[in-house]
């Protein structure tokens, strides 16, 4: 009984007031116990006294006309007078509480594991449409059961496993291990760029070229199958290595009979005005030339551009052409370099030439200045 | 197994309503002070503590006094007792 007490808590009170005697009979008779009296003054002294007893103790202290101050609150009876102030805070509290404990009986989480080829979609599918979901109540989920579920909704699954850790259901996936091979469809090795092979090094398959072959882009060079011992065919994804030497060309084309355009000193002139790209022609005039060179130029109207606003200028001017010839010889240097250019340019990255050598043809004014430059890559 | 006021009231030819119903007086040690029995008190303060029983009267003199615990006719005394008187 004396723990109760002590648990619900005492409280201490500052009493002013005449004749105290008669006030700690009266307290006594009415069967109010009281502690701890210390008297300060004739007419000031301390009272502990029980919760219990406190509403008591208050109405024979009103009966007296004694000054009651609160001094301290201990136990039980201190939360419950802070909180009577505080009635808000302490439904938030409960209400919490309530709302967290109560939160700890459902899933709220489905953690999956080791999943590469199938989906998480359709692993919480097949778990929803069996009443395994999140917010499902955690005595209600059995883990053996989603085992077996799960075995038998996906035939990729080799091993599962389903465990409730807090309020998180955790599956962890392991798949059938598959070959390859059985996962694309065959197709043979084919080149990738005309060569003579180089070296060969095969991987799976059956070759269809030797070393010494010229071969062009295209072309098959390992098939996707390999033949035992009785001769029957077993597919197999066809992988090797070939190296050939790849020529990569630079091509110039010149003719020495040219027509080169002069202009005749006629030009028309067409304006429009240019906002957002779309223009609104400011003149009438159409550019009638068969031959013509053309000169366009833009600039903003405002200097500030604030607005987007641009004068388009289109400047047709008449040409008239004429023929020449140009001797090959003159020009002769200048194409080659063009054509080395071109061949360099066509080289893939970081490839070493080999060999380089350029060719040069005519027909009639028409010169053909090629530049072949040999090197060495992987055509498969 | 014979009590307390049951021993005293063989020892003292008392008889043992007697006893209980009468004003009891304890003093440990001059430290506290436990009385039974009493009726109202008179006069407390630091130096003295009155109490009336149903005949005569009760002083516990000493210093530093305080009422310990007040029940409805106990009463627990505090402090440095030097005597107590009853009248």
């Amino acid at each position: 009984m004396n723990f109760l007490y002590w648990l619900m808590g005492s409280v201490t009170l500052d009493i002013h007031g005449m004749n105290l005697e008669k006030f700690l009979t009266s307290l006594a008779k009415n069967n109010i116990s009281i502690s701890n009296v210390l008297r300060l003054s004739h007419n000031h002294f301390y009272i502990k006294t029980n919760c219990f007893y406190y509403k008591k103790l208050l109405e024979q202290a009103d009966k007296l006309c004694y000054t009651i101050d609160v001094k301290n609150i201990t136990g039980i009876y201190a939360v419950y007078m802070f909180f009577k102030k505080r009635l808000a805070l302490f439904i938030t509290l409960v209400f919490g509480a309530v709302l967290t404990v109560s939160s700890c009986f459902f899933v709220w989480k489905i953690k999956i594991n080791g999943n590469t080829t199938i989906e998480y979609y359709d692993i919480s599918r097949v778990l929803k449409n069996n009443g395994v979901c999140v917010g499902r109540q955690l005595s209600k989920v059995d883990p053996d059961f989603v085992e077996q579920l799960l075995y038998k909704n996906f035939d990729q699954i080799s091993l599962v496993s389903a465990t409730v850790y807090g309020t998180s259901l955790i599956i962890n996936i392991k798949e059938k291990l598959t070959v390859p091979e059985m996962q694309t469809e065959f197709k043979p090795l084919c080149a990738t760029q005309d060569g003579v092979v180089e070296s060969i090094t095969l991987i799976s398959g059956t070759l269809n070229c030797k070393v010494g072959d010229t071969v062009k882009k295209g072309d098959i060079l390992v098939y996707p199958y390999t033949i035992d011992a009785l001769g029957e065919q077993h597919p197999i994804i066809a992988l090797a290595d070939i190296c050939a030497y790849v020529d990569v060309q630079g091509r110039v084309e010149y003719n020495e009979n040219q027509i080169q355009y002069m202009r005749t000193g006629k030009k028309t002139v067409c304006r429009y005005y240019n906002l957002f790209g779309f223009e609104i022609s400011l003149d009438n005039n159409i550019n009638k030339y068969d031959n013509f060179e053309t000169v366009v130029s833009q600039q903003y109207v405002a200097s500030n551009n604030l607005l987007p606003l641009k004068i388009k200028t289109i400047t047709y001017y008449q040409t008239t052409g004429k023929e020449v010839f140009v001797d090959f010889d003159k020009v002769k240097d200048k194409q080659m370099q063009l054509s080395k250019k071109l061949a360099y340019d066509n080289l893939p990255k970081g490839q070493k030439v080999l060999a380089e050598q350029t060719l040069i043809t005519n027909n009639q004014n028409v010169y053909y200045i090629i530049t072949y430059l040999k090197t060495l890559q992987y055509i498969s | 197994m014979i009590s307390f006021f049951e021993s005293i009231a063989k020892d003292s030819g008392v008889e043992i309503e007697i006893l209980k119903r009468g004003y009891q007086i304890y003093n440990f040690g001059g430290k506290s002070a436990y009385i039974a029995n009493f009726k109202s008190i008179i006069t407390f303060n630091d130096q003295c503590v009155k109490l009336k029983l149903s005949r005569g009267v009760v002083n516990v003199y000493g210093q530093n006094l305080f009422i310990k615990e007040l029940n409805t006719n106990t009463i627990i005394v505090n402090g440095l007792i030097k005597n107590i008187e009853v009248e």
